[in-house]
């Protein structure tokens, strides 16, 4: 089974996180990957080295960016500055799409770069959805919007994370990028049974998949893409796959980061639960 | 604008208040749960437990993190800092630098701009004081560097193409990505051994002159003479070549056959470094 996406982006196939340890590897090798998605603060602010790299790796290879400073769902005002400066990369990296997670990073102007909770109710989702489609507006694109991995559960939730992601997307007509280790980890810390969440997931919305490692600490897990991907999470992988076809498919891998050929051979564990015939290579 | 009317701001500032606290997130907990606090809940009441966690465990996920996250990147931007404070040391360091100036930007590379003067201003009771405010301002510097807009430079072919009577007019404009610095202590020389991983004491007051700079898109740093340091700074000031040679010859101890020995050298020299991007005669 097969599920388009309503906007038409493409299957872009198995990409990598651009990350600065493998430049001179992909500057000198060029390496056979369909795609790379940055991290799109790593290149804001700075007329360094990443964006001297990014720009020819953006010649030669699509680009989707993906931010962890939106903080769609915080309380504080939209930052337009930031959105101008996220709006000027994307045009630079002629970016296929541009993506962040539903969360919130900082209040009241202090910015604890992480990505915190919402409450999953009807206030909270009103809110999300308007914040949504202002940024949406200004943006002039849908924005990509990932599932977090949480590791609490507020009381005045009304709603499981998995209805609330589809609601919100459905309202305020926004993507989603879905983050299987995410669906994982979210489930494993607050006992949710995770094909019961992929179910409810509306794939025509879903643009993106991610992969990664997490770090089980036994009691609950870590979001800390430090190492593979394990079984449970490329079951779930398959489970998306047959639910909704060929995806862009990303894999994280942000810690103790090994060697880029060792990230690739990773990611291209995907190919196996693909539909193979149609996998671009860039060149 | 989106606005929230419900209390998703109050439950915001309530949970950043708790995992921000400097003493972790019991006293976080403890200190916005008494009447009057500015958002006051009630921890049992608005984080539900897990199977294997209390709401305490789950808040303290990412209280734990909160500071892991800054301790971990500045731990990046200021590795001879860290060395010479020790490991635990310069993290309570950066923890009370974190909770007097806790982030405000989306991008956390403004997150240590502040950091040497906190050192200079607010840390007294740090050993080596006045040399660690020395060494964090060089590798701050080294961060601002790194970031700092690029200007194509400019041509060896251009400087020798100047004729030789009108050097004295001529005017140089910088690369951007340039630093000049005049320190109370050796501070190149002791992060150089620190970079080798070399053994050194905490270095005695002694004067040092650095320049710290981008070239081919790397940053670099290197000690230079007093004379070169005089000249260089002279220029950098927009002084034509001539003025800053009779500025310099001005200056106490400044050995003047030095200079005029070994300015075409050193200018060839700066040149390949890619210290200009462009010069104009002054007249």
């Amino acid at each position: 089974m097969s599920v388009e996406n309503r906007w038409g982006f493409p299957d872009l196939g198995l990409g990598i996180g651009l990350r600065t340890v493998h430049f001179n590897h992909i500057l000198e090798q060029w390496p056979q990957i369909d795609w790379f998605e940055i991290m799109s603060e790593n290149f804001m602010e700075t007329d360094g080295n990443p964006v001297r790299v990014l720009d020819q790796i953006a010649e030669r290879y699509p680009i989707v960016m993906h931010g962890v400073s939106m903080s769609i769902g915080s309380t504080d005002p939209i930052d337009f500055d930031y959105l101008s400066k996220l709006k000027t990369l994307a045009k630079r990296v002629n970016a296929h799409w541009l993506g962040d997670h539903v969360c919130w990073t900082g209040v009241h102007g202090r910015n604890g770069h992480d990505l915190y909770p919402l409450p999953y109710n009807e206030e909270s989702l009103k809110f999300l959805v308007d914040r949504i489609r202002t940024v949406q507006d200004f943006m002039e694109r849908p924005l990509i919007l990932e599932n977090p991995s949480t590791y609490l559960t507020f009381a005045n939730s009304t709603m499981a994370e998995e209805e609330f992601l589809a609601r919100m997307a459905e309202e305020s007509d926004c993507g989603l990028l879905l983050d299987v280790n995410n669906v994982y980890v979210t489930c494993r810390n607050h006992g949710l049974d995770a094909q019961a969440y992929l179910e409810a997931m509306p794939y025509d919305r879903v643009v993106q998949i991610h992969l990664a490692g997490h770090t089980d600490r036994g009691t609950h897990c870590i979001d800390t893409h430090d190492g593979r991907v394990i079984d449970p999470v490329w079951d779930l992988y398959a489970e998306v796959h047959r639910r909704a076809g060929n995806r862009a498919t990303l894999l994280e891998w942000d810690a103790n980061i090994p060697s880029f050929d060792e990230v690739h051979a990773e990611v291209m564990k995907a190919a196996k639960f693909r539909d193979m015939t149609e996998l671009r290579h860039a060149s | 604008m989106p606005r929230d009317d419900s209390g998703l701001e109050s439950l915001e500032q309530w949970m950043y208040s708790v995992i921000s606290h400097p003493q972790g997130a019991e006293a976080g907990v403890e200190a916005n749960s008494k009447p009057g606090s500015e958002a006051a809940y009630d921890l049992e009441q608005t984080v539900l437990p897990s199977e294997k966690l209390t709401p305490l465990e789950r808040i303290s996920v990412y209280a734990d993190m909160y500071f892991w996250r800054f301790i971990d990147i500045m731990s990046e931007e200021y590795p001879t800092v860290e060395h010479l404070l020790g490991v635990e040391r310069f993290a309570q360091v950066v923890r009370d630098y974190i909770t007097r100036h806790p982030s405000t930007y989306y991008n956390l590379n403004r997150l240590s701009v502040k950091f040497p003067q906190y050192l200079r201003n607010e840390a007294d009771e740090i050993p080596h004081q006045p040399f660690v405010v020395a060494v964090a301002t060089v590798e701050r510097l080294m961060e601002d560097v790194f970031d700092a807009p690029h200007k194509e430079k400019i041509s060896t072919e251009a400087i020798q193409n100047v004729p030789g009577e009108q050097w004295p007019e001529i005017c140089l404009e910088f690369n951007p990505a340039l630093y000049l610095l005049e320190l109370d202590y050796p501070v190149n020389a002791y992060m150089t051994a620190v970079n080798e991983d070399r053994h050194m004491d905490a270095p005695k007051a002694q004067k040092s002159f650095v320049v710290v700079y981008r070239c081919n898109y790397r940053v670099w740093r290197d000690d230079l003479e007093y004379e070169s340091y005089l000249l260089l700074a002279q220029l950098k000031e927009g002084k034509s070549l001539g003025e800053a040679l009779e500025n310099c010859a001005l200056q106490e101890g400044v050995d003047m056959d030095k200079i005029t020995t070994n300015l075409g050298e050193w200018f060839q020299q700066w040149t390949a470094q890619e210290f200009f991007c462009g010069l104009k005669t002054g007249s």
